[in-house]
C-alpha cells in the first residue's frame, strides 16, 4: 500500500457497451492488482474524482480488471465518454469479500439484480474455476428487461460449459422473450434449497436482497450464511471519512459484503419495523 | 501516572507568570506557537507577542483538530508514484488545550491511527507537536464534560498541564517530551504545600461543575444513553429537533471529534491534485450513493444518526461516546439545539 489515498495508474484498454447505459471497461494497472472476490476498488478518472466498483479478472485474460460502470452520474458518464487509451488510476483493494473458506463444501446460491451481476462476477469466476470445492452452484439473475440482462451471452456459455444452474427472469417484455418473467426473488420458488447445506451471496439492488434474504431465510437458510454485497457512498475506503457509514458498520472496511444476521439487526437498514 | 509518583524525580514543578512566559518567548524562537487569542480562538503566535496570548479559563471556541486534521488540506498528486506527499512538517507548541480537546484528540488518533491504513500525514503533525494544557478555571456556559464522567482539568494526554497557583504555574510533565522541556527550563520543583493546593482546587471547581450541571438535571452515564438512543429510533423527538436545524453543519466543524470528510479531485494532466475538506453528515448528500438513492434523505434521520454516531457507534468501536461535553456544537448551533437538553429528554424518556 503506498500512501493513503493514492492511486496505482491504469490505462483503459477497451470499453465494451452491455446494455443501453452499461459498460464494461477493460483496465491495464501498470503493476499487477490484486483482490478478492467482493472487494472494491476505487475508479480515479485524474483532476475528476473517483467512485467506488467491484472488479473482476476474466480467467482469459488476467491480465486486464474489468469492471461493469452504469451510467448514473457525473463520474460514471465521464467514464462512459473514455476511449480506450485513457490514464486511470485504482486504488485499493478495500474492504472484506465474499468468505470463500466459509463457502466451500457448500451449495452456494448465487443471486444478482441488475448490475449487481458485476458484483458477483468474480466471485462466479472463482467458484466455477474450483468446480471441485464447490457441489453445487445456482445462479439467479433478474433484470427489468431482456436488454438490462447484463453478461446474457456469458452466462448462458458458462451454464453450458460448467455444472452452473442458471435461471434468469426479467419484469417486463415482448413476446420475443420466452423465459421466466417475474421478479428475481420468485426464482427461489423454483429451485431446490437444502438449507442446512447450503450459503448464498447476492448483489443487486436493496430492495430486492432484502426480499430475497427474507425468503432464505424463510426456507430455512441460516442468517449467518446470507452474505449481501452492499452499495453505499465509499470514499476514503478505510473507515475514516464517514460517508459508507451503515449504523456501526463502515461498509468500506466492514463490508461491502456483510451478512444478513449483522444487517438484519441495524435499525438503518432495516426500517422502521 | 503512576511510574511518575514511584519515580525519585520530582513530577511537578513551579514557575512564577513572567518566567513561564519568558520561557515560551523563548520557545516561539524556533518553534511555531498557537495559543489563545482574546477571542478564545486558536492564533499563531510570534516570540514577541507572547505576551498577548489569553490564559484561557475555559476552552476555545476552535476545536483542536483543526491543527492535525485541516478543515481543508491538499493531499498532493491522486498517483503513487509522483513525487511524495510528505512535506516537512514544522515543530509545533500548542498551548490552552484543554481536558475536553484531549479526550476528543484521543479519539481521533485512535481513528486516524489504528488500523489497516494509518494516516502518516496525521501521525507526522502529532509527534510534531507539543501540547501545554491547562485546568479549567471558569467553565463557560456551554461546558458540560462533568456530566458525562469527565474533569474540568486534564489527567492524560497532554505534554505538559498547567495548573494556577499563588504566583504563577503548577506544572506537570505528561511524556517525555514534557518532561525534557521541564528539565531544560530550570523551573523549580513544587513544594508539598502546592501540590496540595493544586488538589484542592480541582476538587472544588470540579465540585462546583457538577453541582450546577446536576441543578439543571445534566448527569449522564455513558452505557443509558447508547441503550435510550439505541432504542429511539422511532422517536417523534427527532422530528421535532429537526425542524430547528438549518443545516448548516456548523456542530460538524466545530465537534472535537467529528472526522467525516470529502476527498475532491481537480487539476489537469500532469498537474493532478486531491485534496481533502471536512464533511457533515447534516447535509443532505452526505451518504447519497451513486446510484441516487439516499439513505437518510430526511433531516430527522440525519440528526438521529449524529446521535447514535456519538453516543452508540462511537462506544461500541472505541469504547467511548465520541461527545466530551465541550459544548461547542450548543454554541455554534444556528437553531438553538442543546445537545444537553436533548440527551436529557432523551434520558427521562
Amino acid at each position: 500500500m503506498a500512501e493513503l489515498y493514492q492511486a496505482l495508474r491504469a490505462e483503459l484498454v477497451s470499453a465494451v457497451p452491455e446494455t443501453n447505459g452499461i459498460k464494461t471497461l477493460a483496465l491495464r494497472p501498470e503493476r499487477p492488482f490484486t483482490f478478492a472476490p467482493g472487494q472494491f476498488a476505487q475508479l480515479l478518472v485524474p483532476g475528476k474524482g473517483e467512485a467506488p466498483f467491484s472488479p473482476a479478472v476474466a480467467p482469459e485474460r488476467p491480465e486486464l480488471l474489468e469492471i461493469t460502470v452504469m451510467k448514473r452520474g457525473r463520474l460514471t458518464s465521464l467514464l462512459h465518454r473514455l476511449e480506450p487509451g485513457a490514464k486511470l488510476g485504482l486504488r485499493g483493494p478495500y474492504g472484506r469479500g465474499f468468505p470463500l473458506e466459509q463457502f466451500a463444501g457448500k451449495e452456494l446460491i448465487l443471486i444478482a439484480g441488475g448490475v449487481g451481476l458485476a458484483g458477483i462476477r468474480s466471485l462466479l469466476f472463482e467458484v466455477l474455476s474450483q468446480s471441485e470445492k464447490y457441489p453445487r452452484v445456482v445462479l439467479l439473475v433478474g433484470a427489468k428487461t431482456p436488454g438490462e440482462l447484463i453478461l446474457r451471452e456469458w452466462l448462458l456459455a458458462q451454464a453450458g460449459r460448467n455444472r452452473l444452474e442458471l435461471h434468469m427472469t426479467v419484469e417486463t417484455s415482448d413476446d420475443s422473450w420466452t423465459g421466466k418473467k417475474g421478479l428475481v426473488t420468485d426464482l427461489l420458488e423454483g429451485i431446490r434449497i437444502e438449507p442446512e447445506r447450503s450459503s448464498a451471496a447476492m448483489c443487486g439492488p436493496e430492495p430486492m436482497m432484502k426480499a430475497a434474504a427474507l425468503e432464505l431465510v424463510k426456507k430455512g437458510v441460516l442468517a449467518g450464511r446470507i452474505f449481501l454485497s452492499l452499495e453505499r457512498n465509499m470514499s476514503c475506503g478505510v473507515g475514516q471519512c464517514g460517508h459508507c457509514r451503515l449504523g456501526p458498520v463502515h461498509v468500506c472496511k466492514d463490508g461491502p459484503v456483510l451478512t444478513w444476521s449483522r444487517l438484519e439487526k441495524i435499525s438503518e437498514f432495516r426500517g422502521p419495523r | 501516572m503512576k511510574k511518575w509518583e514511584s519515580s525519585s524525580a520530582p513530577s511537578q514543578f513551579f514557575a512564577e507568570g513572567s518566567e513561564f512566559l519568558s520561557r515560551l518567548k523563548q520557545l516561539a524562537k524556533s518553534l511555531s506557537l498557537y495559543g489563545p487569542d482574546q477571542n478564545s480562538r486558536l492564533k499563531r503566535f510570534r516570540a514577541d507577542q507572547v505576551r498577548q496570548i489569553v490564559f484561557n479559563p475555559s476552552r476555545m471556541l476552535d476545536p483542536l483538530k483543526a491543527i492535525f486534521f485541516p478543515a481543508r488540506s491538499g493531499l498532493g498528486t491522486p498517483f503513487a508514484d509522483d513525487h511524495a506527499r510528505g512535506r516537512e512538517i514544522p515543530a509545533r507548541i500548542i498551548i490552552g488545550a484543554k481536558a475536553c480537546d484531549l479526550a476528543a484528540l484521543e479519539l481521533l488518533d485512535r481513528i486516524f491511527l489504528e488500523g489497516e491504513f494509518p494516516d502518516e500525514e496525521y501521525r507526522g503533525q502529532r509527534q510534531k507537536t507539543l501540547i501545554i494544557s491547562s485546568d479549567c478555571e471558569e467553565p463557560s456556559e456551554f461546558c458540560f464534560c462533568a456530566a458525562l464522567g469527565g474533569s474540568p482539568y486534564p489527567v492524560s494526554g497532554f505534554d505538559l498541564n498547567l495548573t494556577p497557583a499563588p504566583g504563577g504555574w503548577l506544572l506537570e510533565a505528561g511524556t517525555e517530551k514534557g518532561r525534557e522541556l521541564l528539565a531544560e527550563s530550570g523551573f523549580r520543583a513544587a513544594t508539598e504545600e502546592e501540590r496540595a493546593h493544586r488538589e484542592k482546587l480541582r476538587a472544588e471547581k470540579s465540585g462546583k461543575l457538577q453541582e450546577r450541571l446536576l441543578a439543571e438535571g445534566f448527569k449522564f452515564e455513558a452505557a443509558q444513553l447508547q441503550k435510550v438512543i439505541e432504542s429511539a429510533t422511532q422517536s417523534p423527538l427527532w422530528r421535532r429537533l429537526s425542524e430547528k436545524c438549518v443545516e448548516c453543519a456548523a456542530c460538524s466543524f466545530i465537534c472535537p471529534t467529528c472526522h467525516c470528510f470529502l476527498l475532491s479531485d481537480r487539476g489537469h494532466a500532469p498537474d493532478f491534485l486531491r485534496s481533502r475538506a471536512w464533511d457533515s453528515c447534516s447535509y443532505r448528500d452526505f451518504a447519497r450513493l451513486g446510484s441516487g438513492a439516499n439513505p437518510r434523505p430526511r433531516r430527522a434521520q440525519r440528526l438521529r444518526n449524529r446521535f447514535e454516531k456519538k453516543f452508540c457507534f462511537f462506544p461500541s468501536e472505541l469504547g467511548r461516546p465520541g461527545c466530551v461535553g465541550c459544548g461547542r456544537c450548543i454554541e455554534a448551533c444556528a437553531g438553538g439545539l442543546d445537545l444537553r437538553r436533548t440527551l436529557k429528554e432523551l434520558s427521562v424518556g
